[in-house]
Protein backbone atom coordinates (compact mmCIF):
# COMPACT_ATOMS: atom_id res chain seq x y z
CA UNK A 1 0.00 0.00 0.00
CA UNK A 2 1.24 3.37 -0.88
CA UNK A 3 2.09 5.91 1.63
CA UNK A 4 0.39 9.05 1.59
CA UNK A 5 3.65 10.76 0.57
CA UNK A 6 3.89 8.50 -2.51
CA UNK A 7 0.41 9.40 -3.20
CA UNK A 8 0.93 13.31 -3.38
CA UNK A 9 4.41 12.64 -5.36
CA UNK A 10 2.15 11.61 -8.89
CA UNK A 11 0.76 15.32 -10.49
CA UNK A 12 -2.01 13.21 -11.56
CA UNK A 13 -3.32 12.63 -7.80
CA UNK A 14 -2.14 15.95 -6.61
CA UNK A 15 -4.88 17.18 -9.35
CA UNK A 16 -7.58 14.95 -8.60
CA UNK A 17 -7.11 16.07 -4.76
CA UNK A 18 -7.24 19.71 -5.57
CA UNK A 19 -9.93 19.59 -7.66
CA UNK A 20 -11.68 16.69 -5.98
CA UNK A 21 -11.55 19.72 -2.87
CA UNK A 22 -12.55 22.37 -4.83
CA UNK A 23 -15.83 20.45 -6.71
CA UNK A 24 -16.76 19.01 -2.72
CA UNK A 25 -16.47 22.26 -1.71
CA UNK A 26 -18.55 24.21 -4.23
CA UNK A 27 -21.41 21.36 -4.37
CA UNK A 28 -21.35 20.73 -0.26
CA UNK A 29 -21.58 24.48 -0.25
CA UNK A 30 -24.71 24.45 -2.82
CA UNK A 31 -26.13 21.44 -1.27
CA UNK A 32 -27.60 23.76 1.86
CA UNK A 33 -29.68 25.54 -0.46
CA UNK A 34 -31.13 22.47 -2.36
CA UNK A 35 -32.04 20.69 1.20
CA UNK A 36 -33.85 24.10 1.94
CA UNK A 37 -35.09 24.35 -0.98
CA UNK A 38 -36.55 20.81 -0.77
CA UNK A 39 -35.71 19.87 -4.39
CA UNK A 40 -33.38 17.02 -4.03
CA UNK A 41 -35.34 15.04 -6.24
CA UNK A 42 -35.96 17.45 -8.92
CA UNK A 43 -32.15 18.00 -8.71
CA UNK A 44 -31.73 14.25 -9.13
CA UNK A 45 -33.79 14.30 -12.07
CA UNK A 46 -31.84 17.40 -13.71
CA UNK A 47 -29.08 15.72 -13.56
CA UNK A 48 -29.77 12.50 -15.52
CA UNK A 49 -31.69 14.86 -17.96
CA UNK A 50 -28.25 16.48 -18.40
CA UNK A 51 -26.70 13.58 -20.48
CA UNK A 52 -28.09 13.71 -24.00
CA UNK A 53 -27.35 17.34 -23.97
CA UNK A 54 -23.83 16.61 -22.99
CA UNK A 55 -23.35 13.96 -25.04
CA UNK A 56 -24.95 16.21 -28.44
CA UNK A 57 -22.71 18.99 -27.14
CA UNK A 58 -19.42 17.10 -27.32
CA UNK A 59 -20.22 15.70 -30.92
CA UNK A 60 -20.75 18.64 -32.34
CA UNK A 61 -18.05 21.42 -30.30
CA UNK A 62 -16.22 18.93 -28.26
CA UNK A 63 -16.74 18.85 -25.00
CA UNK A 64 -15.46 21.90 -22.47
CA UNK A 65 -17.40 24.12 -19.66
CA UNK A 66 -19.16 26.46 -22.23
CA UNK A 67 -20.34 23.65 -24.47
CA UNK A 68 -21.23 21.41 -21.66
CA UNK A 69 -23.46 23.91 -20.02
CA UNK A 70 -24.86 25.19 -23.18
CA UNK A 71 -25.78 21.66 -23.79
CA UNK A 72 -27.07 20.37 -20.57
CA UNK A 73 -28.82 23.36 -20.11
CA UNK A 74 -30.99 23.02 -22.70
CA UNK A 75 -31.51 19.43 -22.23
CA UNK A 76 -32.47 20.91 -18.28
CA UNK A 77 -34.66 23.41 -19.81
CA UNK A 78 -36.46 21.19 -22.33
CA UNK A 79 -37.00 18.35 -20.03
CA UNK A 80 -38.34 21.10 -17.41
CA UNK A 81 -40.29 23.06 -19.21
CA UNK A 82 -41.61 19.55 -20.78
CA UNK A 83 -42.64 18.76 -17.37
CA UNK A 84 -44.56 21.80 -16.54
CA UNK A 85 -46.59 21.84 -20.07
CA UNK A 86 -47.22 17.86 -19.63
CA UNK A 87 -48.60 18.73 -15.84
CA UNK A 88 -50.52 21.61 -17.10
CA UNK A 89 -52.44 20.43 -20.59
CA UNK A 90 -53.16 16.62 -19.00
CA UNK A 91 -54.63 15.02 -16.08
CA UNK A 92 -50.82 13.98 -15.34
CA UNK A 93 -49.47 15.48 -12.36
CA UNK A 94 -45.37 17.00 -12.84
CA UNK A 95 -43.77 14.38 -10.60
CA UNK A 96 -45.22 11.67 -13.06
CA UNK A 97 -44.55 14.08 -16.37
CA UNK A 98 -40.91 14.55 -15.12
CA UNK A 99 -40.30 11.00 -14.34
CA UNK A 100 -41.15 9.78 -17.56
CA UNK A 101 -39.03 12.81 -19.63
CA UNK A 102 -36.28 12.35 -17.33
CA UNK A 103 -35.46 8.56 -17.87
CA UNK A 104 -36.75 9.22 -21.63
CA UNK A 105 -33.28 11.67 -22.01
CA UNK A 106 -31.54 9.94 -19.89
CA UNK A 107 -31.81 6.65 -22.21
CA UNK A 108 -31.68 8.76 -25.36
CA UNK A 109 -28.07 9.95 -24.02
CA UNK A 110 -27.30 6.96 -23.54
CA UNK A 111 -28.34 5.61 -27.39
CA UNK A 112 -26.45 8.24 -28.33
CA UNK A 113 -23.48 7.38 -26.71
CA UNK A 114 -23.43 4.01 -27.59
CA UNK A 115 -23.26 5.45 -31.42
CA UNK A 116 -20.02 7.49 -30.23
CA UNK A 117 -17.16 7.50 -32.57
CA UNK A 118 -13.66 6.29 -31.30
CA UNK A 119 -14.53 4.66 -27.78
CA UNK A 120 -15.99 6.71 -25.38
CA UNK A 121 -16.15 5.25 -21.90
CA UNK A 122 -19.33 5.06 -20.91
CA UNK A 123 -18.55 4.70 -17.28
CA UNK A 124 -16.59 7.99 -17.04
CA UNK A 125 -19.93 9.64 -17.52
CA UNK A 126 -22.08 7.91 -15.44
CA UNK A 127 -19.91 7.59 -12.71
CA UNK A 128 -16.78 10.10 -12.61
CA UNK A 129 -13.39 9.92 -13.45
CA UNK A 130 -11.62 11.83 -10.88
CA UNK A 131 -8.27 10.66 -11.55
CA UNK A 132 -8.31 11.54 -15.52
CA UNK A 133 -9.01 14.98 -14.86
CA UNK A 134 -6.77 16.55 -17.57
CA UNK A 135 -5.95 20.48 -16.99
CA UNK A 136 -8.34 22.18 -18.75
CA UNK A 137 -10.96 20.76 -16.83
CA UNK A 138 -9.52 21.82 -13.99
CA UNK A 139 -9.57 25.54 -14.64
CA UNK A 140 -12.91 24.84 -15.49
CA UNK A 141 -13.43 23.67 -12.16
CA UNK A 142 -11.92 26.74 -10.90
CA UNK A 143 -14.24 28.94 -12.70
CA UNK A 144 -17.55 27.09 -12.34
CA UNK A 145 -16.88 27.08 -8.50
CA UNK A 146 -16.12 30.18 -8.07
CA UNK A 147 -19.50 31.13 -9.80
CA UNK A 148 -21.47 29.25 -7.58
CA UNK A 149 -19.94 30.55 -4.46
CA UNK A 150 -20.00 33.98 -5.57
CA UNK A 151 -23.48 34.13 -7.05
CA UNK A 152 -24.75 32.04 -3.75
CA UNK A 153 -23.31 34.40 -1.19
CA UNK A 154 -23.90 37.49 -2.81
CA UNK A 155 -27.18 36.87 -2.68
CA UNK A 156 -27.57 34.94 0.22
CA UNK A 157 -29.99 37.58 2.17
CA UNK A 158 -32.68 37.32 -0.62
CA UNK A 159 -32.35 33.01 -1.15
CA UNK A 160 -32.79 32.50 2.73
CA UNK A 161 -36.08 34.64 2.46
CA UNK A 162 -37.25 32.68 0.00
CA UNK A 163 -36.60 29.62 0.90
CA UNK A 164 -38.27 29.73 4.22
CA UNK A 165 -40.82 32.07 3.08
CA UNK A 166 -41.45 32.33 -0.57
CA UNK A 167 -45.04 34.26 -0.15
CA UNK A 168 -43.83 36.72 3.02
CA UNK A 169 -40.45 37.12 0.98
CA UNK A 170 -42.31 38.50 -2.44
CA UNK A 171 -44.47 40.67 -0.25
CA UNK A 172 -41.74 42.46 0.38
CA UNK A 173 -40.39 42.67 -2.51
CA UNK A 174 -38.07 40.03 -3.16
CA UNK A 175 -38.07 38.68 -6.93
CA UNK A 176 -38.65 35.04 -5.94
CA UNK A 177 -39.56 33.61 -9.06
CA UNK A 178 -36.01 34.89 -10.79
CA UNK A 179 -34.36 33.61 -7.62
CA UNK A 180 -35.78 30.34 -7.61
CA UNK A 181 -34.33 30.27 -11.30
CA UNK A 182 -31.21 31.05 -10.60
CA UNK A 183 -30.42 28.82 -8.06
CA UNK A 184 -31.57 26.27 -10.90
CA UNK A 185 -29.15 27.02 -13.17
CA UNK A 186 -26.30 27.04 -10.50
CA UNK A 187 -27.52 23.47 -9.84
CA UNK A 188 -26.94 22.81 -13.29
CA UNK A 189 -23.99 24.46 -13.47
CA UNK A 190 -22.85 22.33 -10.38
CA UNK A 191 -23.82 19.21 -11.67
CA UNK A 192 -22.02 20.00 -15.37
CA UNK A 193 -18.89 20.79 -12.73
CA UNK A 194 -19.22 17.80 -10.52
CA UNK A 195 -19.36 15.25 -14.06
CA UNK A 196 -15.80 14.84 -13.91
CA UNK A 197 -15.92 14.01 -10.29
CA UNK A 198 -18.92 11.91 -9.52
CA UNK A 199 -20.35 11.50 -12.79
CA UNK A 200 -24.31 12.10 -13.91
CA UNK A 201 -25.82 9.09 -11.89
CA UNK A 202 -23.86 9.87 -8.12
CA UNK A 203 -24.02 13.91 -8.34
CA UNK A 204 -27.01 14.42 -6.57
CA UNK A 205 -25.28 12.54 -3.51
CA UNK A 206 -22.83 15.06 -3.24
CA UNK A 207 -25.62 17.73 -4.03
CA UNK A 208 -27.65 16.89 -0.95
CA UNK A 209 -25.81 14.63 1.64
CA UNK A 210 -23.42 17.40 3.06
CA UNK A 211 -26.05 19.67 4.21
CA UNK A 212 -28.38 16.64 5.28
CA UNK A 213 -25.79 15.67 7.56
CA UNK A 214 -25.59 19.01 9.25
CA UNK A 215 -29.45 19.82 9.16
CA UNK A 216 -29.68 16.66 11.89
CA UNK A 217 -27.52 19.56 14.03
CA UNK A 218 -27.73 23.26 12.66
CA UNK A 219 -29.87 25.74 13.77
CA UNK A 220 -28.05 28.03 11.54
CA UNK A 221 -28.49 28.01 7.49
CA UNK A 222 -24.55 29.90 7.60
CA UNK A 223 -23.71 25.89 8.88
CA UNK A 224 -25.39 24.03 6.52
CA UNK A 225 -23.99 26.29 3.65
CA UNK A 226 -20.11 26.64 5.30
CA UNK A 227 -20.38 23.20 7.20
CA UNK A 228 -21.50 21.22 4.44
CA UNK A 229 -19.11 22.76 1.80
CA UNK A 230 -16.02 21.33 4.06
CA UNK A 231 -17.52 18.29 4.73
CA UNK A 232 -18.25 17.90 0.37
CA UNK A 233 -14.34 18.47 0.24
CA UNK A 234 -13.21 16.45 2.96
CA UNK A 235 -15.26 12.87 1.34
CA UNK A 236 -13.99 13.85 -1.78
CA UNK A 237 -10.16 14.40 -0.80
CA UNK A 238 -10.18 10.85 1.87
CA UNK A 239 -12.05 9.41 -1.57
CA UNK A 240 -8.67 10.11 -3.65
CA UNK A 241 -6.67 8.12 -1.02
CA UNK A 242 -9.24 5.55 -0.49
CA UNK A 243 -9.67 4.94 -4.04
CA UNK A 244 -6.05 4.63 -4.55
CA UNK A 245 -5.44 2.55 -1.65
CA UNK A 246 -8.14 0.19 -2.64
CA UNK A 247 -8.35 0.48 -6.28
CA UNK A 248 -12.37 1.15 -6.21
CA UNK A 249 -14.01 4.50 -8.48
CA UNK A 250 -13.85 7.68 -6.62
CA UNK A 251 -16.85 9.20 -7.36
CA UNK A 252 -18.58 5.91 -5.94
CA UNK A 253 -16.23 6.05 -3.03
CA UNK A 254 -17.13 9.87 -2.49
CA UNK A 255 -21.20 9.15 -2.25
CA UNK A 256 -20.67 6.22 0.00
CA UNK A 257 -18.48 8.32 2.40
CA UNK A 258 -20.63 10.79 2.49
CA UNK A 259 -24.28 8.26 2.64
CA UNK A 260 -22.18 6.48 5.53
CA UNK A 261 -21.44 9.96 7.66
CA UNK A 262 -25.38 10.62 7.17
CA UNK A 263 -26.18 7.38 8.85
CA UNK A 264 -23.64 7.64 11.73
CA UNK A 265 -25.29 11.26 12.15
CA UNK A 266 -28.97 10.38 12.22
CA UNK A 267 -27.91 7.33 15.05
CA UNK A 268 -25.94 10.38 16.52
CA UNK A 269 -28.81 12.69 16.74
CA UNK A 270 -31.12 9.54 17.79
CA UNK A 271 -28.93 8.88 20.87
CA UNK A 272 -28.99 12.54 21.65
CA UNK A 273 -32.69 13.16 21.90
CA UNK A 274 -32.92 10.13 23.45
CA UNK A 275 -30.51 11.36 26.36
CA UNK A 276 -32.13 14.84 26.51
CA UNK A 277 -35.70 13.83 27.17
CA UNK A 278 -35.29 10.85 29.01
CA UNK A 279 -39.03 11.47 30.33
CA UNK A 280 -40.51 11.54 27.01
CA UNK B 1 -36.45 57.60 15.57
CA UNK B 2 -36.93 58.80 11.71
CA UNK B 3 -37.36 55.76 9.80
CA UNK B 4 -36.48 56.91 5.88
CA UNK B 5 -39.23 58.03 4.71
CA UNK B 6 -39.94 60.66 7.74
CA UNK B 7 -42.19 58.05 9.29
CA UNK B 8 -42.23 58.08 13.35
CA UNK B 9 -42.19 55.16 15.64
CA UNK B 10 -41.73 55.57 19.37
CA UNK B 11 -39.58 53.75 20.64
CA UNK B 12 -40.22 50.71 22.62
CA UNK B 13 -39.98 50.74 26.30
CA UNK B 14 -40.79 54.73 26.85
CA UNK B 15 -43.88 55.39 27.72
CA UNK B 16 -46.33 55.62 24.93
CA UNK B 17 -47.44 58.58 23.32
CA UNK B 18 -48.04 58.04 19.78
CA UNK B 19 -47.27 61.09 17.64
CA UNK B 20 -49.32 60.04 14.46
CA UNK B 21 -52.24 58.18 13.27
CA UNK B 22 -51.05 57.13 9.98
CA UNK B 23 -54.23 55.72 8.58
CA UNK B 24 -54.23 52.18 6.23
CA UNK B 25 -57.89 52.91 3.99
CA UNK B 26 -59.97 49.85 2.20
CA UNK B 27 -62.10 50.75 -0.05
CA UNK B 28 -64.01 48.73 -2.47
CA UNK B 29 -61.31 45.78 -1.96
CA UNK B 30 -62.63 42.63 -3.87
CA UNK B 31 -60.57 39.31 -4.16
CA UNK B 32 -61.45 36.32 -6.44
CA UNK B 33 -60.07 32.87 -6.40
CA UNK B 34 -60.66 31.48 -9.92
CA UNK B 35 -64.35 31.86 -10.51
CA UNK B 36 -64.87 31.90 -6.25
CA UNK B 37 -65.61 35.46 -4.78
CA UNK B 38 -63.53 35.61 -1.46
CA UNK B 39 -64.28 38.85 -0.71
CA UNK B 40 -66.59 41.07 -1.55
CA UNK B 41 -66.17 45.07 -1.78
CA UNK B 42 -64.67 45.67 1.55
CA UNK B 43 -64.56 49.08 2.90
CA UNK B 44 -62.97 50.24 5.87
CA UNK B 45 -60.69 52.48 7.45
CA UNK B 46 -58.13 51.63 10.46
CA UNK B 47 -55.88 53.75 11.83
CA UNK B 48 -52.38 53.51 14.12
CA UNK B 49 -53.08 52.69 17.67
CA UNK B 50 -56.03 50.70 17.09
CA UNK B 51 -56.45 46.96 17.36
CA UNK B 52 -59.19 45.40 14.77
CA UNK B 53 -60.35 42.09 14.61
CA UNK B 54 -61.45 40.72 11.17
CA UNK B 55 -64.23 37.59 12.32
CA UNK B 56 -66.24 35.59 11.06
CA UNK B 57 -67.20 32.20 10.00
CA UNK B 58 -64.76 30.16 7.82
CA UNK B 59 -64.60 30.66 4.10
CA UNK B 60 -65.50 34.35 5.23
CA UNK B 61 -62.03 36.12 3.85
CA UNK B 62 -60.58 37.05 6.92
CA UNK B 63 -57.36 35.32 5.66
CA UNK B 64 -57.48 36.70 2.12
CA UNK B 65 -58.21 39.99 3.71
CA UNK B 66 -54.63 39.99 5.72
CA UNK B 67 -52.94 38.56 2.17
CA UNK B 68 -54.60 41.04 0.08
CA UNK B 69 -53.33 43.57 2.41
CA UNK B 70 -50.19 41.55 2.61
CA UNK B 71 -49.93 41.88 -0.99
CA UNK B 72 -50.01 37.80 -1.28
CA UNK B 73 -52.80 38.03 -3.03
CA UNK B 74 -53.98 39.87 -6.16
CA UNK B 75 -56.68 41.97 -5.68
CA UNK B 76 -59.16 44.11 -7.68
CA UNK B 77 -61.12 46.88 -6.34
CA UNK B 78 -63.92 49.72 -8.11
CA UNK B 79 -62.22 52.71 -6.14
CA UNK B 80 -58.83 53.65 -4.14
CA UNK B 81 -57.61 49.95 -3.64
CA UNK B 82 -55.78 49.75 -0.46
CA UNK B 83 -53.79 53.10 0.77
CA UNK B 84 -51.48 53.55 3.23
CA UNK B 85 -50.16 56.93 4.73
CA UNK B 86 -51.94 58.29 1.65
CA UNK B 87 -50.39 56.44 -0.87
CA UNK B 88 -50.97 52.99 -2.48
CA UNK B 89 -49.82 50.23 -0.19
CA UNK B 90 -47.28 48.92 -2.90
CA UNK B 91 -45.15 52.17 -2.14
CA UNK B 92 -44.55 51.40 1.71
CA UNK B 93 -44.39 47.78 1.68
CA UNK B 94 -41.96 47.35 4.23
CA UNK B 95 -44.02 49.26 6.65
CA UNK B 96 -46.83 46.21 6.38
CA UNK B 97 -45.36 42.95 8.30
CA UNK B 98 -47.51 39.61 7.23
CA UNK B 99 -47.52 36.65 10.49
CA UNK B 100 -48.44 33.74 8.93
CA UNK B 101 -51.05 31.23 10.77
CA UNK B 102 -48.30 28.98 12.96
CA UNK B 103 -48.99 25.82 10.65
CA UNK B 104 -47.63 27.46 7.48
CA UNK B 105 -44.49 27.77 8.76
CA UNK B 106 -42.02 25.46 8.28
CA UNK B 107 -40.27 25.11 11.96
CA UNK B 108 -37.67 22.59 10.95
CA UNK B 109 -36.04 25.98 9.12
CA UNK B 110 -32.47 25.87 10.82
CA UNK B 111 -32.75 29.19 12.43
CA UNK B 112 -32.71 30.49 15.72
CA UNK B 113 -34.81 33.16 17.43
CA UNK B 114 -32.58 36.01 16.88
CA UNK B 115 -31.46 34.54 12.79
CA UNK B 116 -35.22 34.93 12.72
CA UNK B 117 -35.47 38.22 14.39
CA UNK B 118 -32.29 39.40 12.01
CA UNK B 119 -34.16 38.82 9.12
CA UNK B 120 -36.48 41.24 10.07
CA UNK B 121 -33.80 43.70 8.76
CA UNK B 122 -33.01 42.62 5.92
CA UNK B 123 -35.88 44.74 4.28
CA UNK B 124 -33.80 47.88 5.39
CA UNK B 125 -30.50 46.36 4.56
CA UNK B 126 -31.17 45.07 0.99
CA UNK B 127 -29.11 42.27 -0.12
CA UNK B 128 -25.50 43.47 0.83
CA UNK B 129 -25.47 46.39 2.98
CA UNK B 130 -23.92 45.04 7.16
CA UNK B 131 -25.51 44.87 9.80
CA UNK B 132 -25.06 47.99 11.79
CA UNK B 133 -24.58 49.18 15.65
CA UNK B 134 -28.11 50.67 15.23
CA UNK B 135 -29.45 47.27 13.51
CA UNK B 136 -28.34 44.71 16.68
CA UNK B 137 -30.26 47.41 18.72
CA UNK B 138 -33.13 47.40 17.26
CA UNK B 139 -32.76 43.35 17.27
CA UNK B 140 -32.15 43.62 20.83
CA UNK B 141 -35.20 45.79 21.61
CA UNK B 142 -37.44 43.84 19.55
CA UNK B 143 -35.97 40.88 21.42
CA UNK B 144 -36.24 42.59 24.74
CA UNK B 145 -40.09 43.63 24.10
CA UNK B 146 -41.41 40.54 23.28
CA UNK B 147 -39.46 38.91 26.27
CA UNK B 148 -37.10 36.88 24.07
CA UNK B 149 -33.50 37.52 24.99
CA UNK B 150 -32.98 34.33 27.19
CA UNK B 151 -34.05 31.98 24.36
CA UNK B 152 -32.55 34.16 21.50
CA UNK B 153 -30.24 31.27 20.62
CA UNK B 154 -32.59 28.39 20.83
CA UNK B 155 -33.57 26.93 17.77
CA UNK B 156 -37.03 27.99 16.60
CA UNK B 157 -38.35 24.01 16.24
CA UNK B 158 -38.12 24.04 20.34
CA UNK B 159 -40.47 26.95 21.24
CA UNK B 160 -43.75 26.94 22.74
CA UNK B 161 -46.90 28.19 20.32
CA UNK B 162 -46.69 31.53 22.66
CA UNK B 163 -43.03 31.75 21.99
CA UNK B 164 -42.82 31.13 18.48
CA UNK B 165 -45.94 34.01 17.85
CA UNK B 166 -43.84 36.29 19.80
CA UNK B 167 -40.70 35.27 17.83
CA UNK B 168 -42.76 36.34 14.59
CA UNK B 169 -44.10 39.53 16.06
CA UNK B 170 -40.03 40.39 17.35
CA UNK B 171 -39.57 39.70 13.37
CA UNK B 172 -42.37 42.88 12.49
CA UNK B 173 -40.65 44.81 15.39
CA UNK B 174 -36.77 44.57 13.62
CA UNK B 175 -38.59 45.30 10.50
CA UNK B 176 -40.18 48.71 11.95
CA UNK B 177 -43.31 47.88 10.92
CA UNK B 178 -46.40 49.85 11.30
CA UNK B 179 -48.73 47.78 10.72
CA UNK B 180 -49.01 44.31 11.86
CA UNK B 181 -51.24 41.31 10.13
CA UNK B 182 -51.90 38.21 11.86
CA UNK B 183 -53.65 34.78 10.67
CA UNK B 184 -55.06 34.05 13.69
CA UNK B 185 -52.59 34.79 16.41
CA UNK B 186 -54.92 33.47 19.18
CA UNK B 187 -55.02 29.42 17.51
CA UNK B 188 -53.84 26.86 19.38
CA UNK B 189 -52.20 29.13 22.98
CA UNK B 190 -53.20 27.92 25.61
CA UNK B 191 -54.53 30.46 28.47
CA UNK B 192 -51.23 32.04 29.81
CA UNK B 193 -49.60 32.43 26.56
CA UNK B 194 -53.41 34.08 25.35
CA UNK B 195 -53.04 36.60 27.85
CA UNK B 196 -49.80 37.65 27.20
CA UNK B 197 -50.18 37.55 23.45
CA UNK B 198 -53.17 40.14 24.75
CA UNK B 199 -51.34 41.92 26.53
CA UNK B 200 -48.44 42.64 24.04
CA UNK B 201 -51.52 44.00 21.75
CA UNK B 202 -52.09 46.50 24.00
CA UNK B 203 -48.47 47.17 24.29
CA UNK B 204 -48.11 47.72 20.52
CA UNK B 205 -51.01 49.53 19.61
CA UNK B 206 -50.07 52.36 22.91
CA UNK B 207 -46.61 52.55 21.12
CA UNK B 208 -48.61 53.62 17.51
CA UNK B 209 -49.16 50.48 15.78
CA UNK B 210 -51.84 49.30 13.81
CA UNK B 211 -52.87 45.60 14.58
CA UNK B 212 -54.94 43.81 12.59
CA UNK B 213 -55.69 39.60 13.06
CA UNK B 214 -58.16 37.53 11.91
CA UNK B 215 -59.85 35.68 15.30
CA UNK B 216 -62.97 33.51 16.01
CA UNK B 217 -63.45 33.25 20.21
CA UNK B 218 -66.50 35.80 20.75
CA UNK B 219 -66.05 35.61 23.98
CA UNK B 220 -62.57 37.21 24.00
CA UNK B 221 -62.71 40.10 21.36
CA UNK B 222 -64.02 42.65 23.39
CA UNK B 223 -61.05 42.37 25.79
CA UNK B 224 -58.73 42.10 22.84
CA UNK B 225 -59.29 44.54 20.24
CA UNK B 226 -60.78 48.05 20.06
CA UNK B 227 -62.42 47.59 17.07
CA UNK B 228 -63.87 44.69 14.59
CA UNK B 229 -65.21 44.42 11.06
CA UNK B 230 -67.65 41.48 10.91
CA UNK B 231 -67.08 39.30 7.50
CA UNK B 232 -68.86 37.12 5.48
CA UNK B 233 -67.57 37.90 1.93
CA UNK B 234 -68.42 41.08 1.77
CA UNK B 235 -68.75 43.58 4.91
CA UNK B 236 -71.26 42.80 7.79
CA UNK B 237 -70.39 45.34 9.95
CA UNK B 238 -67.40 47.76 11.54
CA UNK B 239 -67.00 49.92 14.00
CA UNK B 240 -66.02 50.21 17.80
CA UNK B 241 -65.78 46.53 19.22
CA UNK B 242 -68.91 47.16 21.68
CA UNK B 243 -70.60 48.61 18.03
CA UNK B 244 -70.05 45.68 16.10
CA UNK B 245 -71.49 42.70 17.93
CA UNK B 246 -74.64 43.38 17.89
CA UNK B 247 -76.61 39.97 18.12
CA UNK B 248 -78.23 40.58 14.40
CA UNK B 249 -74.80 41.39 12.84
CA UNK B 250 -73.31 38.20 14.26
CA UNK B 251 -76.55 36.35 13.04
CA UNK B 252 -75.93 37.96 9.70
CA UNK B 253 -72.19 37.08 9.69
CA UNK B 254 -72.44 33.35 10.73
CA UNK B 255 -75.42 32.52 8.66
CA UNK B 256 -74.11 30.32 6.12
Amino acid sequence: MMSIGEILAYEHNQEAIFAGALIGFANGYLSGYIVLRKSALMVSSLSHSLLPGLVVASFLVGLSALSGFAGALIAALIVGLGAILISKRSPLDGHSALGILHTGAFGAGLLLLSRAPGNVDLDHWLFGDILGLADADLWTAHGISAVVLLTLTAFQRPLLLMLFEPSVARSVGVPVKQLDHLLMALCVLALVNSLQAVGCILSIGLLVTPAAILHLFASSPRVLFWGGGLLGAAASVAAVFLSNWFDCPTGATIVVLLAGGFLLAFVARQISDAVMRPSA
Amino acid sequence: MNSENGAMLIPWGTEAGCAHTHALQVSGLSVDYGKIAALRDVTFEARCGQSLALMGRNGAGKSTLLKALAGLVPYSSTRGGIVWRGQPVEKNRREIAYLPQREEVDWNFPITVRGLVEMGRYAHLGAWRRFGTRDLEVVDRALDAMELRSLQDRPICRLSGGQQQRAFIARALAQEAHVLLLDEPFAGLDREAAGMLQRLFQQLTAEGRLVLASHHDLGTVRETFSHALLLNVAPVAYGTAAEVFTEQNVRLAFAA
